[in-house]
């Protein structure tokens, strides 16, 4: 049986600040046992929904920042550590806010395992400004 | 809500100019935000009976180009004008209006006083 063991998400700090028209960069570690294998490891950015002061989704998913990378697993009769970037994920889709989270996940393997980290992700509009200062003649 | 946009007064100090004369406007502006293309919109004309601006001359029209920055970066633009718009009327107090416009970002800066012409 082909099975991600244990997937963690690690992002390059505890928490990360980015403009929107930035991307985010996740390094995923995780473990494996099984057969050499094919998959896909996919990335999202997240937030919280609550209402009425109550969560009622910690991971809504902001489809526009999803990322999926190929997956190529070794046979690995032996749990084996692993680590995947996911390189560019889109922030253009994100309102300027604090408290994203990030959620990884994997297909085409047994079942859909999944894990994500809340609070790591602060995103900042990038609106331009412009003054002119001097104006004269000759 | 209405957006109200103020316009920023310069001074000169009343350069003597003719209406065979070409005049120089030097423009010097601070942007930061993504890169773009600034629409820079420029014309003359005088102060009106009431202290408003009265535009004379047609809007010549020119594009600047900006990079992309976390903080203020300066630019210069230079341009100018033939002043033969004003034929041989004599005026004391011509003015020059600039708009720089773009992507999210508008500035509208006036000169007062910038030149006399035929005078």
């Amino acid at each position: 049986m082909a099975e991600i063991v244990f997937l963690v998400t690690k992002i390059p700090c505890n928490s990360v600040t980015k403009r929107q028209d930035q991307t985010l960069n996740v390094r995923v570690n995780f473990t494996y046992k099984g057969p050499a294998k094919t998959g896909r490891l996919g990335a999202v950015v997240t937030q919280q929904i609550i209402l009425a002061g109550v969560v009622v989704d910690e991971f809504d998913e902001i489809d526009s920042t999803g990322k999926e990378v190929d997956l190529i697993l070794p046979d690995s009769p032996e749990t084996q550590n692993f680590a995947t970037d996911i390189i560019g994920l889109p922030l253009a889709g994100c309102k300027p806010k604090s408290g994203y989270g990030i959620k990884v996940y994997v297909l085409d393997l047994d079942g859909k395992p999944e894990s994500g980290c809340l609070n790591i992700l602060t995103v900042r509009s990038f609106a331009p400004e412009l003054n002119i200062t001097s104006l004269t003649v000759s | 809500m209405a957006e109200v946009r103020l316009r920023t007064d310069f001074y000169g100090s009343k350069i003597s100019k003719n209406w065979t004369n070409y005049l120089g406007i030097h423009i010097l502006f601070k942007y930061k935000g993504p890169a773009q293309i600034l629409n820079i919109e420029v014309n003359s004309g005088k102060k009106g009976l009431f202290g408003d601006y009265d535009q004379a001359s047609p809007t010549d029209y020119y594009t600047k180009s900006v990079n992309a920055s976390d903080d203020f970066v300066s630019y210069f633009f230079d341009c100018g004008m033939y002043l033969n718009f004003w034929g041989e009327r004599q005026i004391s107090d011509c003015a020059v209006e600039v708009v720089i416009s773009g992507q999210g970002v508008f500035a509208d800066a006036v000169i007062w006083d910038a030149y006399t012409v035929n005078l």
